[in-house]
Protein backbone atom coordinates (compact mmCIF):
# COMPACT_ATOMS: atom_id res chain seq x y z
CA UNK A 1 0.00 0.00 0.00
CA UNK A 2 1.01 3.59 -0.65
CA UNK A 3 2.76 5.80 2.20
CA UNK A 4 2.64 8.96 2.48
CA UNK A 5 4.01 11.68 5.21
CA UNK A 6 1.78 13.88 6.48
CA UNK A 7 1.09 16.82 8.79
CA UNK A 8 -1.63 15.76 11.51
CA UNK A 9 -3.16 19.06 13.36
CA UNK A 10 -4.59 17.62 16.49
CA UNK A 11 -6.66 19.03 19.39
CA UNK A 12 -4.36 19.68 22.36
CA UNK A 13 -4.13 17.16 24.93
CA UNK A 14 -1.77 16.86 27.81
CA UNK A 15 0.21 13.86 25.57
CA UNK A 16 1.21 16.71 23.10
CA UNK A 17 1.42 19.62 25.26
CA UNK A 18 4.10 17.93 27.63
CA UNK A 19 6.25 17.05 24.76
CA UNK A 20 6.28 20.40 23.04
CA UNK A 21 7.09 22.37 26.90
CA UNK A 22 10.21 19.95 27.22
CA UNK A 23 11.06 20.66 23.76
CA UNK A 24 10.87 24.61 24.29
CA UNK A 25 12.89 24.20 27.28
CA UNK A 26 15.51 21.28 26.40
CA UNK A 27 15.74 21.36 22.89
CA UNK A 28 14.17 17.69 23.21
CA UNK A 29 10.48 16.71 23.40
CA UNK A 30 9.54 12.99 22.18
CA UNK A 31 5.90 11.78 22.31
CA UNK A 32 5.68 8.99 24.91
CA UNK A 33 2.25 8.40 25.70
CA UNK A 34 -0.99 7.47 23.60
CA UNK A 35 -2.12 10.11 21.44
CA UNK A 36 -6.17 10.72 21.04
CA UNK A 37 -7.48 11.25 18.08
CA UNK A 38 -4.65 9.61 15.38
CA UNK A 39 -6.59 8.69 12.32
CA UNK A 40 -6.70 4.84 11.28
CA UNK A 41 -4.08 3.43 9.71
CA UNK A 42 -2.05 6.24 10.48
CA UNK A 43 1.86 5.94 12.28
CA UNK A 44 2.93 8.90 14.43
CA UNK A 45 6.41 9.75 14.40
CA UNK A 46 6.95 9.75 17.97
CA UNK A 47 10.32 11.29 17.66
CA UNK A 48 8.85 14.29 16.31
CA UNK A 49 7.73 17.18 18.85
CA UNK A 50 4.37 18.41 18.78
CA UNK A 51 4.06 22.20 17.36
CA UNK A 52 1.97 24.46 19.28
CA UNK A 53 -0.05 26.37 17.23
CA UNK A 54 -2.98 28.90 17.98
CA UNK A 55 -5.62 30.05 15.64
CA UNK A 56 -5.85 33.82 14.98
CA UNK A 57 -8.14 35.96 13.09
CA UNK A 58 -11.58 35.59 11.85
CA UNK A 59 -10.50 32.74 9.23
CA UNK A 60 -9.43 29.16 10.62
CA UNK A 61 -5.42 30.00 9.47
CA UNK A 62 -3.43 28.58 12.18
CA UNK A 63 -0.03 30.37 14.00
CA UNK A 64 2.34 29.30 16.56
CA UNK A 65 0.76 29.56 20.15
CA UNK A 66 3.17 28.65 23.09
CA UNK A 67 2.95 25.30 24.07
CA UNK A 68 0.95 25.79 27.65
CA UNK A 69 -1.87 27.21 26.21
CA UNK A 70 -2.64 26.08 22.28
CA UNK A 71 -5.47 24.85 21.81
CA UNK A 72 -3.64 22.80 18.27
CA UNK A 73 -0.99 20.68 17.51
CA UNK A 74 0.69 19.68 14.90
CA UNK A 75 2.52 16.49 14.54
CA UNK A 76 4.57 14.47 11.82
CA UNK A 77 2.56 10.90 10.80
CA UNK A 78 2.75 8.70 7.69
CA UNK A 79 -0.27 7.85 6.41
CA UNK A 80 -1.34 4.47 4.72
CA UNK A 81 -3.75 3.80 1.92
CA UNK A 82 -4.19 7.22 1.38
CA UNK A 83 -5.56 7.99 -2.37
CA UNK A 84 -5.43 10.98 -4.82
CA UNK A 85 -6.35 13.28 -3.63
CA UNK A 86 -5.05 13.43 -0.09
CA UNK A 87 -7.66 13.53 2.27
CA UNK A 88 -8.00 17.44 4.26
CA UNK A 89 -9.07 15.72 7.38
CA UNK A 90 -9.32 12.10 8.57
CA UNK A 91 -10.99 10.41 11.60
CA UNK A 92 -11.38 14.26 13.06
CA UNK A 93 -7.88 15.13 12.26
CA UNK A 94 -6.56 18.00 9.32
CA UNK A 95 -4.18 16.27 7.47
CA UNK A 96 -1.63 18.62 5.20
CA UNK A 97 1.24 17.58 3.07
CA UNK A 98 4.70 17.14 4.13
CA UNK A 99 6.64 17.16 0.57
CA UNK A 100 10.87 16.83 0.71
CA UNK A 101 12.30 19.90 0.25
CA UNK A 102 15.71 20.97 -0.06
CA UNK A 103 17.56 23.93 -0.53
CA UNK A 104 17.25 26.01 -3.74
CA UNK A 105 20.22 25.58 -6.02
CA UNK A 106 19.92 28.88 -7.90
CA UNK A 107 20.44 29.17 -11.48
CA UNK A 108 24.31 29.29 -12.21
CA UNK A 109 25.33 28.24 -9.16
CA UNK A 110 25.74 24.70 -10.58
CA UNK A 111 28.92 23.33 -11.51
CA UNK A 112 27.90 21.88 -15.25
CA UNK A 113 27.31 23.93 -18.35
CA UNK A 114 23.72 25.21 -19.52
CA UNK A 115 23.68 24.97 -23.01
CA UNK A 116 26.47 25.43 -25.67
CA UNK A 117 28.02 27.74 -27.86
CA UNK A 118 25.23 26.87 -30.73
CA UNK A 119 22.79 27.96 -28.35
CA UNK A 120 24.31 31.27 -27.45
CA UNK A 121 24.46 32.18 -31.24
CA UNK A 122 21.32 31.17 -31.33
CA UNK A 123 19.96 33.67 -28.92
CA UNK A 124 22.49 36.22 -30.03
CA UNK A 125 20.98 36.10 -33.42
CA UNK A 126 24.10 35.62 -34.93
CA UNK A 127 23.18 33.82 -38.55
CA UNK A 128 20.75 36.85 -39.08
CA UNK A 129 23.52 39.36 -37.94
CA UNK A 130 25.90 37.37 -40.71
CA UNK A 131 23.00 37.86 -43.17
CA UNK A 132 23.89 41.30 -42.96
CA UNK A 133 27.14 41.16 -42.74
CA UNK A 134 27.43 42.10 -39.38
CA UNK A 135 30.04 40.13 -38.65
CA UNK A 136 33.39 42.69 -36.92
CA UNK A 137 34.72 42.81 -39.99
CA UNK A 138 37.19 46.17 -39.54
CA UNK A 139 36.57 46.28 -35.87
CA UNK A 140 39.06 45.66 -33.23
CA UNK A 141 38.15 43.96 -29.53
CA UNK A 142 40.66 44.56 -26.92
CA UNK A 143 40.49 42.19 -24.46
CA UNK A 144 42.11 43.16 -21.77
CA UNK A 145 42.73 40.29 -19.26
CA UNK A 146 45.26 37.16 -18.88
CA UNK A 147 46.56 37.12 -22.21
CA UNK A 148 45.10 34.94 -25.75
CA UNK A 149 46.41 31.74 -26.71
CA UNK A 150 45.27 31.54 -30.67
CA UNK A 151 45.99 27.79 -30.83
CA UNK A 152 43.65 27.46 -29.07
CA UNK A 153 40.98 29.20 -30.35
CA UNK A 154 42.23 27.58 -33.67
CA UNK A 155 41.63 24.09 -32.15
CA UNK A 156 38.50 24.89 -30.86
CA UNK A 157 37.34 25.65 -35.04
CA UNK A 158 38.19 29.18 -34.77
CA UNK A 159 39.92 31.36 -37.22
CA UNK A 160 41.32 34.30 -35.53
CA UNK A 161 42.97 37.68 -36.16
CA UNK A 162 45.19 39.31 -34.11
CA UNK A 163 47.19 42.18 -34.49
CA UNK A 164 50.14 41.66 -32.62
CA UNK A 165 51.70 45.50 -33.21
CA UNK A 166 48.94 46.99 -31.15
CA UNK A 167 49.33 45.66 -27.35
CA UNK A 168 50.78 46.40 -23.61
CA UNK A 169 51.65 43.68 -21.16
CA UNK A 170 53.19 44.13 -17.69
CA UNK A 171 54.82 41.45 -18.38
CA UNK A 172 56.59 39.49 -20.97
CA UNK A 173 55.01 37.38 -23.22
CA UNK A 174 54.18 37.27 -26.87
CA UNK A 175 50.42 38.42 -28.18
CA UNK A 176 48.40 35.01 -28.98
CA UNK A 177 50.90 33.04 -27.27
CA UNK A 178 49.81 32.81 -23.58
CA UNK A 179 49.04 30.14 -21.34
CA UNK A 180 45.29 29.13 -21.99
CA UNK A 181 43.37 30.81 -19.17
CA UNK A 182 41.24 33.32 -18.49
CA UNK A 183 41.96 35.74 -21.18
CA UNK A 184 41.67 32.82 -24.01
CA UNK A 185 38.36 32.38 -22.87
CA UNK A 186 37.10 35.62 -23.32
CA UNK A 187 38.49 35.93 -26.67
CA UNK A 188 36.73 33.07 -27.51
CA UNK A 189 33.07 34.14 -26.40
CA UNK A 190 34.10 37.79 -27.49
CA UNK A 191 34.39 35.91 -31.44
CA UNK A 192 31.44 34.31 -31.27
CA UNK A 193 29.07 37.08 -32.88
CA UNK A 194 32.19 38.62 -34.56
CA UNK A 195 33.98 35.85 -36.27
CA UNK A 196 35.92 38.69 -38.06
CA UNK A 197 37.08 40.93 -35.69
CA UNK A 198 40.49 41.78 -34.84
CA UNK A 199 41.89 40.76 -31.63
CA UNK A 200 43.96 43.07 -29.82
CA UNK A 201 45.76 41.33 -26.59
CA UNK A 202 46.05 42.96 -23.67
CA UNK A 203 47.56 41.00 -20.70
CA UNK A 204 47.03 43.43 -18.10
CA UNK A 205 46.17 40.88 -15.34
CA UNK A 206 49.55 38.85 -15.79
CA UNK A 207 51.33 41.56 -13.30
CA UNK A 208 54.85 41.47 -12.53
CA UNK A 209 54.34 44.45 -10.12
CA UNK A 210 55.20 43.44 -6.65
CA UNK A 211 51.63 43.12 -4.73
CA UNK A 212 50.32 41.36 -7.90
CA UNK A 213 50.10 37.32 -8.49
CA UNK A 214 50.08 34.99 -11.93
CA UNK A 215 46.11 35.93 -12.95
CA UNK A 216 45.73 39.37 -11.18
CA UNK A 217 47.42 43.01 -11.69
CA UNK A 218 47.02 46.08 -10.50
CA UNK A 219 44.71 49.10 -11.35
CA UNK A 220 47.88 51.04 -12.46
CA UNK A 221 48.42 48.20 -15.07
CA UNK A 222 44.88 48.67 -17.09
CA UNK A 223 45.20 52.24 -16.74
CA UNK A 224 48.81 51.80 -18.82
CA UNK A 225 47.07 49.69 -21.26
CA UNK A 226 44.22 52.24 -21.41
CA UNK A 227 46.64 54.86 -22.22
CA UNK A 228 47.94 52.77 -25.10
CA UNK A 229 44.26 52.41 -26.34
CA UNK A 230 43.83 56.20 -26.18
CA UNK A 231 47.10 57.43 -28.41
CA UNK A 232 46.10 54.80 -30.66
CA UNK A 233 42.33 55.87 -31.06
CA UNK A 234 44.25 59.74 -31.25
CA UNK A 235 45.04 58.49 -34.52
CA UNK A 236 43.77 59.95 -37.86
CA UNK A 237 41.63 56.96 -38.92
CA UNK A 238 43.64 56.39 -42.07
CA UNK A 239 46.95 55.63 -39.32
CA UNK A 240 44.73 53.40 -37.48
CA UNK A 241 44.99 49.59 -38.42
CA UNK A 242 40.60 49.53 -37.70
CA UNK A 243 37.78 51.46 -38.26
CA UNK A 244 36.33 50.63 -34.96
CA UNK A 245 37.62 49.29 -31.14
CA UNK A 246 35.67 47.63 -28.27
CA UNK A 247 37.53 47.32 -25.17
CA UNK A 248 36.35 43.93 -23.22
CA UNK A 249 36.79 44.08 -19.62
CA UNK A 250 36.07 40.98 -17.57
CA UNK A 251 37.71 41.88 -14.49
CA UNK A 252 37.29 44.39 -11.43
CA UNK A 253 37.93 44.35 -7.24
CA UNK A 254 35.76 41.85 -5.37
CA UNK A 255 36.25 43.41 -1.85
CA UNK A 256 36.24 47.36 -1.08
CA UNK A 257 38.58 45.96 1.16
CA UNK A 258 41.27 46.11 -1.50
CA UNK A 259 40.49 49.94 -2.04
CA UNK A 260 41.43 52.51 0.42
CA UNK A 261 39.20 53.31 3.27
CA UNK A 262 35.29 54.77 2.93
CA UNK A 263 35.58 58.48 2.99
CA UNK A 264 39.38 58.61 1.15
CA UNK A 265 39.77 60.79 -1.74
CA UNK A 266 41.49 58.78 -3.29
CA UNK A 267 39.39 55.59 -3.07
CA UNK A 268 39.15 54.21 -6.48
CA UNK A 269 35.42 52.06 -6.20
CA UNK A 270 33.20 55.28 -5.61
CA UNK A 271 35.55 57.75 -7.28
CA UNK A 272 34.80 59.06 -10.87
CA UNK A 273 38.04 61.42 -10.41
CA UNK A 274 40.46 58.50 -9.87
CA UNK A 275 42.98 58.65 -12.85
CA UNK A 276 41.61 55.30 -13.57
CA UNK A 277 37.89 56.42 -13.91
CA UNK A 278 39.34 59.55 -15.77
CA UNK A 279 40.98 57.41 -18.62
CA UNK A 280 38.02 55.23 -18.82
CA UNK A 281 35.91 58.30 -19.52
CA UNK A 282 38.92 59.61 -22.08
CA UNK A 283 39.23 56.49 -24.06
CA UNK A 284 35.43 56.28 -24.47
CA UNK A 285 35.33 59.93 -25.37
CA UNK A 286 37.60 58.60 -28.38
CA UNK A 287 34.65 56.66 -29.87
CA UNK A 288 35.94 53.12 -28.03
CA UNK A 289 32.76 51.20 -26.98
CA UNK A 290 33.79 49.72 -23.46
CA UNK A 291 32.46 46.58 -21.81
CA UNK A 292 32.89 45.63 -18.05
CA UNK A 293 31.60 42.49 -16.14
CA UNK A 294 29.47 43.56 -13.14
CA UNK A 295 31.15 41.21 -11.10
CA UNK A 296 30.37 37.92 -9.44
CA UNK A 297 29.15 38.54 -6.19
CA UNK A 298 25.47 38.03 -6.39
CA UNK A 299 23.00 36.84 -3.51
CA UNK A 300 23.07 33.28 -4.34
CA UNK A 301 26.44 32.57 -4.74
CA UNK A 302 28.77 34.85 -4.51
CA UNK A 303 32.41 34.18 -5.29
CA UNK A 304 34.18 33.47 -1.82
CA UNK A 305 36.29 36.71 -2.52
CA UNK A 306 33.84 38.69 -2.34
CA UNK A 307 33.69 41.39 0.81
CA UNK A 308 29.41 41.35 0.67
CA UNK A 309 26.93 41.48 -2.05
CA UNK A 310 25.59 44.51 -1.59
CA UNK A 311 26.79 47.60 -4.12
CA UNK A 312 29.48 45.44 -5.51
CA UNK A 313 29.09 46.83 -9.11
CA UNK A 314 31.97 49.21 -8.64
CA UNK A 315 34.80 51.27 -9.93
CA UNK A 316 35.07 51.16 -13.48
CA UNK A 317 32.92 48.55 -13.79
CA UNK A 318 30.11 51.13 -12.17
CA UNK A 319 31.03 53.69 -14.58
CA UNK A 320 28.42 55.71 -16.61
CA UNK A 321 30.55 55.64 -20.10
CA UNK A 322 31.08 51.99 -20.13
CA UNK A 323 28.08 49.08 -20.69
CA UNK A 324 27.78 46.99 -17.48
CA UNK A 325 26.99 43.54 -18.73
CA UNK A 326 25.32 40.58 -16.05
CA UNK A 327 25.01 37.29 -16.65
CA UNK A 328 22.21 35.04 -17.72
CA UNK A 329 21.65 31.41 -18.74
CA UNK A 330 20.98 30.09 -22.24
CA UNK A 331 17.33 29.60 -20.18
CA UNK A 332 17.59 33.70 -19.93
CA UNK A 333 17.73 33.17 -16.24
CA UNK A 334 20.28 35.45 -14.46
CA UNK A 335 22.85 33.13 -12.93
CA UNK A 336 22.67 33.36 -9.27
CA UNK A 337 26.56 35.15 -8.70
CA UNK A 338 25.76 37.66 -11.03
CA UNK A 339 26.79 41.04 -9.16
CA UNK A 340 23.48 43.21 -8.65
CA UNK A 341 22.85 46.26 -8.84
CA UNK A 342 22.56 49.71 -8.23
CA UNK A 343 26.16 50.59 -8.72
CA UNK A 344 27.93 52.17 -5.36
CA UNK A 345 26.68 55.62 -4.51
CA UNK A 346 29.21 57.94 -6.35
CA UNK A 347 29.28 55.81 -9.71
CA UNK A 348 26.31 55.43 -11.94
CA UNK A 349 23.13 54.26 -10.30
CA UNK A 350 21.60 51.75 -12.85
CA UNK A 351 24.00 49.47 -13.61
CA UNK A 352 24.18 46.67 -14.80
CA UNK A 353 23.14 47.73 -17.90
CA UNK A 354 22.46 44.88 -19.74
CA UNK A 355 22.54 41.15 -19.48
CA UNK A 356 24.04 38.60 -21.77
CA UNK A 357 25.05 35.04 -22.01
CA UNK A 358 27.53 33.07 -19.45
CA UNK A 359 27.95 29.62 -18.41
CA UNK A 360 27.62 27.73 -21.30
CA UNK A 361 29.87 25.00 -22.99
CA UNK A 362 32.30 27.21 -24.93
CA UNK A 363 36.07 27.65 -24.92
CA UNK A 364 37.14 25.02 -22.69
CA UNK A 365 40.01 26.47 -22.11
CA UNK A 366 39.46 24.96 -18.27
CA UNK A 367 39.30 21.44 -19.55
CA UNK A 368 36.48 19.43 -21.64
CA UNK A 369 33.36 19.75 -20.77
CA UNK A 370 33.78 22.86 -18.49
CA UNK A 371 31.73 25.81 -19.08
CA UNK A 372 32.54 29.20 -19.70
CA UNK A 373 31.56 31.33 -16.50
CA UNK A 374 31.15 34.13 -14.64
CA UNK A 375 30.24 37.85 -15.43
CA UNK A 376 33.47 37.09 -17.32
CA UNK A 377 31.75 35.66 -20.13
CA UNK A 378 28.96 37.21 -20.17
CA UNK A 379 30.63 40.68 -20.93
CA UNK A 380 32.73 39.26 -24.07
CA UNK A 381 29.78 38.06 -25.37
CA UNK A 382 27.95 41.24 -25.43
CA UNK A 383 31.62 43.14 -26.42
CA UNK A 384 31.13 40.72 -29.58
CA UNK A 385 27.51 41.44 -29.98
CA UNK A 386 28.56 45.16 -30.22
CA UNK A 387 31.64 44.57 -32.47
CA UNK A 388 29.29 43.19 -34.93
CA UNK A 389 27.04 46.32 -34.60
CA UNK A 390 29.87 48.76 -35.35
CA UNK A 391 31.07 46.30 -38.67
CA UNK A 392 28.24 49.01 -40.49
CA UNK A 393 27.88 51.74 -37.90
CA UNK A 394 31.15 53.95 -37.12
CA UNK A 395 31.39 55.96 -33.99
CA UNK A 396 31.29 58.82 -35.79
CA UNK A 397 27.59 58.11 -36.69
CA UNK A 398 26.53 56.80 -33.02
CA UNK A 399 28.80 57.60 -30.35
CA UNK A 400 29.17 55.06 -27.79
CA UNK A 401 26.63 56.11 -25.04
CA UNK A 402 24.09 56.25 -28.05
CA UNK A 403 24.39 52.89 -28.76
CA UNK A 404 24.17 51.80 -25.58
CA UNK A 405 21.38 53.46 -25.42
CA UNK A 406 20.07 51.59 -28.92
CA UNK A 407 20.68 48.22 -27.19
CA UNK A 408 19.19 49.12 -23.97
CA UNK A 409 15.35 50.06 -25.82
CA UNK A 410 15.58 46.44 -27.90
CA UNK A 411 16.68 44.58 -24.51
CA UNK A 412 14.18 41.67 -23.68
CA UNK A 413 13.00 42.84 -20.35
CA UNK A 414 12.85 40.57 -17.18
CA UNK A 415 10.07 40.48 -14.61
CA UNK A 416 7.14 42.91 -14.25
CA UNK A 417 9.24 46.04 -14.53
CA UNK A 418 9.33 47.07 -18.30
CA UNK A 419 12.39 49.22 -16.92
CA UNK A 420 15.67 49.15 -15.41
CA UNK A 421 15.82 46.63 -12.72
CA UNK A 422 19.10 45.46 -10.17
CA UNK A 423 19.76 41.92 -12.05
CA UNK A 424 19.51 41.92 -15.36
CA UNK A 425 20.03 45.86 -16.13
CA UNK A 426 17.77 46.81 -19.01
CA UNK A 427 17.14 43.44 -20.09
CA UNK A 428 18.75 40.36 -22.03
CA UNK A 429 21.26 41.63 -25.04
CA UNK A 430 19.03 41.82 -28.44
CA UNK A 431 21.74 42.41 -30.86
CA UNK A 432 19.91 41.62 -34.28
CA UNK A 433 16.68 43.42 -33.24
CA UNK A 434 18.96 46.13 -32.82
CA UNK A 435 21.14 46.12 -36.08
CA UNK A 436 17.38 45.49 -37.84
CA UNK A 437 15.57 48.58 -36.08
CA UNK A 438 18.61 50.70 -37.31
CA UNK A 439 18.09 49.44 -40.58
CA UNK A 440 21.68 47.99 -41.06
CA UNK B 1 36.05 41.87 4.97
CA UNK B 2 38.68 40.05 3.56
CA UNK B 3 42.58 40.59 3.88
CA UNK B 4 43.27 44.23 2.25
CA UNK B 5 45.25 43.58 -0.96
CA UNK B 6 46.52 47.38 -1.64
CA UNK B 7 49.55 47.95 -3.34
CA UNK B 8 52.42 49.98 -1.54
CA UNK B 9 52.16 52.42 -4.61
CA UNK B 10 50.18 54.98 -5.23
CA UNK B 11 48.88 57.32 -8.42
CA UNK B 12 49.12 60.79 -8.74
CA UNK B 13 47.76 63.42 -11.35
CA UNK B 14 49.94 66.12 -12.62
CA UNK B 15 48.69 68.78 -14.15
CA UNK B 16 50.87 70.06 -16.92
CA UNK B 17 50.98 71.61 -20.17
CA UNK B 18 49.40 69.59 -23.72
CA UNK B 19 52.76 67.72 -23.56
CA UNK B 20 53.61 65.36 -21.08
CA UNK B 21 55.85 66.12 -18.50
CA UNK B 22 59.38 64.62 -17.97
CA UNK B 23 60.09 62.08 -15.44
CA UNK B 24 61.80 64.78 -13.68
CA UNK B 25 59.21 67.73 -14.49
CA UNK B 26 56.41 64.91 -13.14
CA UNK B 27 58.91 64.87 -9.38
CA UNK B 28 59.22 68.52 -9.45
CA UNK B 29 55.73 69.21 -9.47
CA UNK B 30 54.81 66.59 -6.92
CA UNK B 31 57.67 67.53 -4.93
CA UNK B 32 59.34 64.34 -4.48
CA UNK B 33 62.83 63.04 -6.24
CA UNK B 34 62.68 61.37 -9.36
CA UNK B 35 63.87 58.29 -7.72
CA UNK B 36 60.50 58.37 -5.74
CA UNK B 37 58.48 57.91 -9.53
CA UNK B 38 58.26 54.84 -10.63
CA UNK B 39 60.12 54.86 -14.34
CA UNK B 40 58.90 51.85 -15.31
CA UNK B 41 54.95 53.34 -15.45
CA UNK B 42 56.52 56.61 -16.32
CA UNK B 43 54.28 59.30 -16.99
CA UNK B 44 51.00 58.45 -18.28
CA UNK B 45 48.59 60.73 -20.27
CA UNK B 46 44.91 60.22 -18.59
CA UNK B 47 43.22 63.08 -20.66
CA UNK B 48 45.44 65.04 -22.31
CA UNK B 49 42.83 67.37 -23.34
CA UNK B 50 42.59 68.82 -19.47
CA UNK B 51 46.35 68.11 -19.57
CA UNK B 52 46.37 65.53 -16.90
CA UNK B 53 48.73 63.17 -16.46
CA UNK B 54 49.12 59.81 -13.90
CA UNK B 55 52.67 58.69 -12.21
CA UNK B 56 53.14 55.80 -9.87
CA UNK B 57 55.07 56.40 -6.88
CA UNK B 58 55.97 54.77 -3.78
CA UNK B 59 53.11 55.09 -0.91
CA UNK B 60 55.92 56.43 1.71
CA UNK B 61 57.16 59.46 -0.47
CA UNK B 62 54.22 61.45 -0.59
CA UNK B 63 51.98 60.66 2.45
CA UNK B 64 52.66 64.09 4.09
CA UNK B 65 53.06 66.36 1.57
CA UNK B 66 50.40 68.86 0.81
CA UNK B 67 48.65 68.54 -2.80
CA UNK B 68 48.98 71.59 -5.07
CA UNK B 69 46.48 73.25 -7.67
CA UNK B 70 48.63 71.09 -10.15
CA UNK B 71 48.59 68.04 -7.86
CA UNK B 72 45.97 65.06 -6.86
CA UNK B 73 46.57 62.29 -4.70
CA UNK B 74 46.94 59.67 -3.47
CA UNK B 75 44.87 57.22 -5.42
CA UNK B 76 44.59 53.77 -4.87
CA UNK B 77 46.34 51.24 -6.76
CA UNK B 78 44.10 48.41 -5.89
CA UNK B 79 45.06 44.66 -6.70
CA UNK B 80 42.51 43.48 -9.70
CA UNK B 81 40.86 40.16 -10.32
CA UNK B 82 39.23 38.39 -13.28
CA UNK B 83 35.93 37.37 -12.75
CA UNK B 84 35.91 34.29 -13.79
CA UNK B 85 37.79 31.06 -12.74
CA UNK B 86 41.87 30.69 -13.95
CA UNK B 87 43.91 27.71 -13.97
Amino acid sequence: MAERRVILVLPAQESLRNPAIEMMTTGRGRITRRIEGIPKRTELDTTFAPVPLGQIGFTASLAMASPAAAPRFAVRAVMDGTGDPMPSTADGAQVFSDPTISHFLAPGCAAGPIGDRSHVASLLGVAGLAAKNLDGAGVAMAVMDTGINLAHLQSRGLNPTLDATLTWSPGTGMPGQYAVDHGTMCAYDALLAAPRATLLDFPILLSTTPGGSPTAGLLSDALQAYATLVAVMRRSAEDRPFQHLVVTNSWGLYDPNWDFPVGHPGRYIDNPNHPFNIVVGTLSRTGADILFAAGNCGAECPDGRCGGVKHTIMGANAHPDVMTIAGVTTKRQRVGYSSQGPGIPGMAHTKPDLSCYTHFLGSEAFGTGTPDTGTSAACPVAAGAVAAIRTKVPHTTLRPRDLARELRADATRRGASGGWNRNTGYGILEPLKTATRLGL
Amino acid sequence: MGESHASDTILMTVQAGPQAPTLQEAARILGVTKSDVDASFGVVPIDEERGLFAVKVGAASVASRPASDAVRGPFSNPRIATFGRTR
